[in-house]
């Protein structure tokens, strides 16, 4: 139903495997997060707040509970990969509103801000996204460079 | 004209079922009878199947809704309290550079008026129009989208398990704005019970005049988690409205509940435009407010500290204040609130931004910086109860006159102002009494 009016994929094999691989890794680092908060392990900049960890979590299940369906070339896995993109930008697009603040008051000397280090504000749901567009562009430029080949494979072999 | 197979409800109720809600199980039966309407009169064509529904199949999932709706709403008040910090500290800096010119007016009266009373007052306040006008943007935003009206619907499941009115969620989620919002709000509940409860539960939603009083105590308290801690006092606000409403359903307002049917609309980018439009509407309330009542609240407050007894520039201890505060000082001392935060608190009646309008004044008169004060005068413990106190407390003398038009009964009006300032007590000193089991 899906798949007509918003162009999805119709081989949902890779997209499943690459959802799986978002899933498990914004797992991982989010417990990690949460683990290096409360110094569980050695504390890591930029992993220091705790519910952030959770945040990254819940991004995660959102994602790997997308991984069955889409396995099963079931259409509505895409929707959990839509919503998983939507709150790991909105995680993303408020750590850089929280920069360009931190920024502004870094510029203006003002006191709280003097020490303000852009690396402790350099946090997991920010390069997490980066990785995760990133791989995704990636991704799309194989797909299509792959149609691309396959196309004039078929047509090299029909003539 | 008759149909074949019209379709019927099924009353007939299994053993298996009699563990279920029969609210949830009748709003099965509805949705089936509807479901059945629908394929006799309802064609799909093509292109139905949007964006939309499938982004519903995620925010309204059985599992992932509410922590997905947990996520935005600590998104909201990261962005409100993290991104505002730095406008906040602007505004700061522009009433310490007017000080210095009120400061050294001759006359000594005017001159304290001016720099302790309205610019250590009022001026104090109007630090907080960042973040009260970027949690208003955030919610516009939520609402332009249409997340808003899903995440009453994801919290209906569970507001249906306690007993609850589905609908109830919507004028809490009001609540966040301004209480007098969301007890007017409770018009839209079904059943006299589900209204009653829904608005004496609604002044427990944290309303944008208590941010002030969150972001200062978080900030001065708990600088490194300010952020968490403002959206975890948001969210025992929810917690506090579930729990008393659930209380006063098994006791005193006793109704069946009744299922929600709600049409959600479609998901909408928000225009710049209407969003930053819902939020000056909103947000220019908070400085007429500061403009007018906060103003006279402050030479009010200021009159007090500087007057005593003995007269004018009598010692801030000595002051009209400080007998108020001491006089209710020691039904506070067990949560640890000095009668400086004491006498905040009553004129938080007025208005919950009077609190720490008050606090400055207070402190300002008496030669001390808000900030130093409060970590000279209270444990973190007691700064918690404290927000907690004011979380749970009668938010303002508007919502009581709110809860006054909207219930038509003094005696509602009455307990609900009685039993909000009962449960900020009790649930203050709990924190005092747990906190400090575990953590000192």
């Amino acid at each position: 139903m899906y798949r007509e009016e918003l162009n999805l994929p119709e081989d949902s094999k890779w997209p499943s495997v690459f959802t799986m691989v978002i899933g498990i890794a914004y797992l991982g680092i989010g417990v990690i997060q949460i683990f290096s908060s409360l110094q569980l392990i050695t504390p890591i900049i930029g992993f220091s707040d705790l519910i952030g960890g959770f945040l990254l979590i819940i991004v995660a299940a959102v994602f790997l509970t997308g991984v069955k369906p889409l396995s099963e070339n079931n259409q509505e896995g895409y929707a959990f990969i839509a919503v998983g993109y939507i709150l790991a930008a909105l995680l993303f697009g408020l750590q850089i509103l929280v920069i360009l603040s931190n920024g502004l008051g870094w510029f203006l000397r003002f006191e709280d801000w003097i020490t303000w280090d852009i690396l402790g504000d350099f946090t997991p749901s920010l390069w997490m996204f980066i990785i995760l567009m990133t791989g995704t562009g990636s991704l799309w430029v194989i797909g299509n460079m792959r149609e691309k080949i396959m196309g004039v494979m078929k047509e090299g072999s029909q003539i | 004209m008759t149909h074949s197979n019209e379709p019927k409800m099924e009353t007939e109720v299994t053993e298996a079922d009699e563990s279920i809600d029969p609210q949830i199980i009748l709003a099965d039966e509805r949705y089936e009878v509807i479901g059945q309407i629908l394929c006799e009169t309802y064609k799909p064509g093509q292109g139905k199947w949007i964006l939309s529904d499938m982004l519903d199949r995620v925010f309204l999932h059985r599992y992932l809704g509410l922590p997905i709706f947990l996520v935005i709403m600590w998104a909201m008040f990261h962005f409100t309290f993290e991104i505002s910090l730095v406008f906040m500290e602007m505004i700061t800096q522009f009433f310490a550079w007017l000080g210095t010119y009120t400061s050294q007016i001759p006359n000594p009266l005017l001159a304290s008026l001016l720099t302790n009373g309205i610019l250590g007052g009022v001026g104090f306040i109007l630090t907080f129009i960042p973040p009260i006008f970027f949690l208003y943007l955030a919610i516009s935003i939520l609402e332009d989208t249409g997340y808003l009206s899903r995440a009453a619907f994801v919290m209906d499941r569970f507001m249906m398990k306690m007993g609850l009115h589905g609908r109830s969620f919507i004028p809490l989620l009001l609540g966040f704005g301004c209480s007098v919002a969301a007890v007017m709000a409770s018009r839209t509940v079904d059943g006299e019970s589900n209204r009653l409860t829904t608005i004496l539960v609604s002044p427990l939603m944290s309303c944008a005049g208590r941010l002030p009083i969150y972001i200062l105590i978080a900030g001065v308290f708990f600088p490194s988690n300010a952020g968490t801690v403002v959206f975890l006092m948001y969210m025992l606000g929810i917690v506090m409205a579930i729990i008393v409403a659930i209380i006063f359903k098994k006791t005193i307002l006793r109704e069946e509940s009744s299922s929600m049917i709600m049409e959600l609309s479609q998901y909408q980018i928000p225009t710049a435009h209407g969003s930053f439009r819902h939020m000056w509407d909103r947000g220019i309330m908070f400085v007429k407010t500061a403009g007018t009542y906060l103003l006279a609240g402050s030479i009010i407050m200021w009159t007090l500290s500087s007057f005593g007894p003995a007269g004018l520039g009598v010692p801030v201890d000595e002051s009209f204040a400080s007998i108020l505060g001491h006089f209710f000082e020691p039904i506070f001392m067990p949560l640890g609130f000095s009668w400086q935060i004491v006498t905040g608190l009553i004129f938080g009646f007025l208005a919950k931004e009077a609190v720490i309008q008050s606090l400055a004044i207070v402190y300002a008169v008496g030669g001390i910086a808000l900030e130093t004060a409060l970590l000279g005068s209270m444990t973190p413990l007691a700064a918690v109860a404290l927000m907690v106190f004011v979380l749970l407390y009668v938010p303002c003398l508007a919502t009581v006159g709110a809860i006054r038009r909207e219930t038509g009964s003094w005696k509602w009006t009455g307990f609900s102002v009685v039993y909000q300032l009962v449960l900020a007590y009790i649930v203050a000193l709990l924190v005092i009494i747990i906190g400090g089991a575990l953590f000192v």
